[in-house]
């Protein structure tokens, strides 16, 4: 197991350097310059001459050889001298530091809405199986698959302000700040994402679930007289659980790198805007950074949804 | 048991990447933000006496507004609000905090850095400025930082008494020599930091000196020496000149320094004390004890927060509800919502439109073949059906971007405008007249139905109104075709001259036609793409800055205008009206009738708790 995990965290390298390599070439050949919009500022009206152009892409390093940039970029990466915004000029470090734990307290909730919404429907509706449980529950899944994140983060936020008068507090705290004030500021972006998301797990859970039902360990269990709820407890729901693991790791992944628009639509203060923001401006350090961040968010839980396999099914051996 | 997490991850990370560029597309702004990037220009001294006006024509004019001139006058037309502001009865109150609405972060701390309204609008709190105008006049200038002022016989030379006794947030004193050092840096602009909200300092001022602890004397002229200034006035007192003390600005002005204030460096002498700024969230601000207006003692409220809210909807959401208190120009929703919250609120919460005065319309390329004529560039002009696009894309309230704001009457008025060709089809729709003309213009070209006028719009801020534009332009013998590009490759190009034609739209900052000019016209003005130069017009523009006498400004501005409109290279169309809500609770605050040009300070405004103001 342990010379498994080596493995696994060795290969993370070359993935690291071929995602970092894609990034930073298409942000060279997407078209626009990020000199021009810089000189230009902010409402694309400021005058500068071709001496001053060339300068500051002499200080900005763009007219080195794009090898040259690459590995430039690389080294500040492993000296955690990640550069500065192109447009904000502050720190790419001091960007992440801020407001990442911000996204991750809200990745985090949301995560806990899929599970504990996703999980436990799918169960319910693989149980009750062709019954108008099962159909109600598979609606909703559906629903939630069809809305739009932020449609529906829009309609929740307006239905809490035209029938309950309310919206949560616009000046967002922390949740080891103000437990109470930050949940009410997170659970209902969470929910937007939560219920979006739940349909996958709910569907992955019951495919999973009523395949398992069908199986000759499973009518053992029943023929020999267990409770049902045993047999779906004990044997039915822990056999069936390694796609939804598989499927959860994916989407905390994906909460944890994409939480982009819920976050402006509820006014949270994490990775979203200054992302959005980086794209619009070609801000290259920031772009940078956050992508091969997020890569590795996404191979550190893909390891650990690997680990958790081995540990809920101690036939799987990673040798 | 075999896994495959590499092409996972591939998946992943093309998803993710993907998912950047959608959310860029949907979230990029396409609310217009303000201006301004004049540059120095060297001021030559007039050597051609300017051409006598000519006398108002009894029939509009037939192709031209060159030669309609009405006579001066020196008073602005009033300009109505929809909406009363509501009187409120009873004493002030004191305490509470004032929160206000935003739709993006603080574009600096060093404000000398900005150009955003919204910045300004922020900043106007925690610094003074020398002057203001009043927002509801236009022509009073008030004191601000300075108490009185005055002029040398000759007009060049203007001094100003700085109040005794500012005090700054951190306890220092403020005086004359911080008020020079403010001129000295917008005029030197170190370490090549652009600030480009005093473009007209430059323009206008040649000296600035402090002779002692009270009093600045600023000298006008350009490099040939000392000489009047006609917007001068207008310049030192417009919104954006704020004055920071010096003893904030040397460390980031020492040479070699190319950094931005950190906000804990900020300190001012305006009514609140900045205190807290989370980026995309809230920027907080408590009152200052020591504000020099103690009678009576201001501020009333006990802080001011802005609340930075992108998304409109949730803006919307958080007004409804008392989140928020305040919606400022370009943070406010359009006419139909705004509309419904005045109807289901009604008199709890005032609701104004003001005028967002500029320029918006479409750049024609003058540089390349066929639009190097002007007659191709009058018949596309003549097509734009003005009428549809205020209708369709300002909600049926925009005002008509002439070559100069239809409100200065002494230059030429809406009413003026509205008889030229192609403008007037700003009230009531197109006539058959300008598009006939049009065809005639292009025929005459080799243009034809079966063989039309082909235009490429380039569009990538401000999209909508540029449809339709098109649409009027088609029905001539002129077929459009967008060329869509993402905002850096709109600038790249813009700035190249590699278009034929552009969507643009600049807001103008102080209340006078040299704010146009600055922004627009002169060759070196940030719009002027191509260069654009006309000796006469460059002549008269010399002429006009140093003219005091308003009535013979007028004059030579007419004339300028003239040659804008004939020119058509800078086509305009509608520039909006703004919406500004707020709950009536908040006291003593009077909306600006002017978006850009207004002093946004909540020194006066108090929240009337017995009306409904929460508590916070």
């Amino acid at each position: 197991m342990q010379q498994y995990i080596l493995r696994r965290l060795l290969l993370f390298i070359p993935t690291l350097v071929l995602v970092s390599v894609m990034i930073f070439t298409m942000l060279r050949i997407v078209p626009g310059d990020p000199v021009l919009l810089i000189l230009a500022g902010p409402d694309n009206e400021g005058s500068f001459t071709e001496e001053e152009y060339e300068t500051m892409r002499e200080q900005l390093g763009f007219n080195d050889p794009i090898y040259v940039q690459y590995f430039k970029w690389s080294y500040g990466i492993i000296t955690l001298d990640w550069g500065r915004s192109l447009q904000t000029n502050e720190k790419v470090t001091d960007i992440f530091k801020r407001r990442y734990p911000v996204t991750l307290q809200l990745a985090l909730l949301s995560f806990f809405v899929i599970s504990t919404i996703g999980i436990p429907i799918g169960v319910l509706a693989a149980v009750k199986q062709d019954t108008w449980v099962d159909y109600i529950f598979r609606g909703f899944a559906i629903l939630g698959l069809a809305m739009p994140t932020f449609w529906l983060a829009l309609l929740i936020l307006l239905a809490l302000s035209i029938w309950f008068n309310w919206i949560p507090p616009l000046e967002f705290v922390n949740l080891w700040e103000d437990p109470r004030t930050s949940i009410t500021q997170l659970i209902f972006p969470a929910l937007a994402l939560g219920l979006s998301a739940q349909g996958t797990t709910m569907r992955m859970t019951r495919s999973q679930l009523l395949e398992v039902m069908r199986e000759d360990y499973v009518r053992t269990a029943r023929a020999k007289g267990l409770a049902e709820r045993l047999v779906i407890f004990r044997h039915a729901i822990r056999n069936s659980v390694l796609p939804v693991l598989t499927i959860l790791g994916l989407l905390l992944g994906g909460l944890l790198g994409g939480t982009i628009v819920i976050e402006i639509v509820f006014n949270i203060p994490g990775l979203g805007r200054p992302v959005i923001n980086a794209v619009g401006s070609l801000d290259q350090p920031v772009l940078q950074v956050i992508v091969v961040a997020f890569t590795l968010i996404f191979l550190v839980l893909n390891l650990l949804v690997d680990i958790a396999y081995a540990l809920l099914d101690p036939r799987i051996r990673y040798s | 048991m075999k896994r495959t997490p590499s092409r996972l991850l591939i998946i992943a990370v093309i998803a993710s990447l993907a998912a950047f560029a959608l959310a860029a597309v949907a979230c990029s702004s396409a609310e217009e933000e303000p201006t301004v990037a004049p540059q120095p220009t060297a001021m030559v001294q007039p050597t051609t006496p300017p051409a006598a006006p000519t006398a108002r024509p009894t029939t509009p004019p037939a192709t031209t507004g060159g030669t309609s001139a009405p006579p001066p006058t020196a008073t602005p037309i009033e300009i109505r609000l929809d909406t009363p502001v509501p009187v409120q009865a009873g004493a002030a109150q004191y305490g509470g905090t004032l929160v206000t609405l935003e739709t993006g972060n603080l574009q600096a701390i060093d404000f000398h850095r900005v150009r955003s309204i919204g910045t300004m609008q922020w900043f106007a709190n925690i610094h003074l400025n020398l002057l203001e105008v009043d927002t509801q006049s236009r022509d009073k200038v008030i004191g601000d930082a300075a108490e009185s002022w005055s002029v040398s016989d000759d007009g060049t030379q203007w001094t100003f008494n700085i109040r005794e006794g500012l005090t700054t947030h951190k306890g220092n004193t403020f005086d004359a020599e911080d008020v020079r050092y403010n001129v000295w840096r917008w005029l030197n602009q170190p370490n090549d930091v652009g600030m480009l909200r005093s473009g007209c300092v430059r323009n206008t001022t040649i000296e600035v000196e402090a002779p002692d602890a009270h009093t600045i004397v600023m000298t006008t002229g350009s490099e040939t020496g000392p000489a009047p200034a006609a917007s001068f006035l207008k310049c030192i007192s417009q919104a954006y000149l704020l004055l920071q003390p010096k003893g904030i600005m040397t460390p980031v002005d020492a040479d070699g320094a190319q950094r931005d204030l950190d906000a804990a460096e900020v300190d001012g002498i305006g009514p609140f004390i900045f205190d807290e700024y989370v980026p995309d969230n809230i920027i907080k601000s408590v009152k200052f004890e020591d504000y020099y207006e103690k009678d009576p003692d201001l501020p009333y409220l006990d802080g001011y927060n802005f609340a930075i809210v992108s998304d409109a909807s949730a803006r919307i959401a958080a007004f409804r509800t008392k989140r928020a208190d305040f919606f400022p120009t370009f943070s406010t929703p359009r006419k139909p919502q705004a509309d419904q919250i005045k109807e289901e609120f009604g008199d709890d919460v005032t609701y104004v439109r003001v005028v967002a005065p500029g320029k918006r319309g479409i750049q024609i390329n003058n540089t390349i073949e066929p639009f190097s004529d002007p007659e191709i560039r009058k018949a596309m002009h003549l097509a734009i059906d003005r009428n549809a696009v205020n209708a369709i894309h300002h909600d049926g309230v925009g005002i008509l971007a002439g070559p100069y704001l239809g409100l200065w009457d002494w230059i030429y008025s809406f009413d003026d405008y509205y008889q030229w060709p192609g403008f007037r089809s700003f009230p009531d729709g197109r006539v058959d007249e300008d598009l006939a003309e049009s065809k005639r213009i292009l025929e005459s070209k080799g243009f034809t139905e079966d063989n039309k006028l082909q235009v490429s719009i380039m569009a990538g801020t401000n999209e909508g109104d540029e449809v339709t534009v098109a649409d009027g332009l088609d029905d001539s013998w002129i077929e459009v075709s967008f060329d869509r590009v993402a905002g850096p490759v709109w600038l790249d190009r813009t700035l190249r001259t590699d278009y034929q034609v552009y969507h643009e739209s600049k807001g103008t900052e102080f209340d006078d036609p040299d704010a146009y000019n600055g922004l627009l016209y002169i060759p070196t003005a940030g719009i002027n793409k191509t260069k654009w130069e006309n000796p006469r017009w460059l002549e008269l523009n010399e002429l006009q800055k140093v003219e005091l006498d308003q009535a013979q400004r007028g004059v030579y501005l007419r004339e300028m205008a003239d040659i804008i409109f004939d020119t058509q290279i800078f086509v305009g169309t509608v520039r909006p009206r703004l919406n500004q809500i707020n709950w009536s609770y908040m006291v003593g605050y009077v909306h600006p009738k002017f978006s850009h040009q207004s002093t946004y300070r909540w020194d006066h405004v108090w929240l009337n708790r017995d009306a409904g103001a929460p508590n916070r």
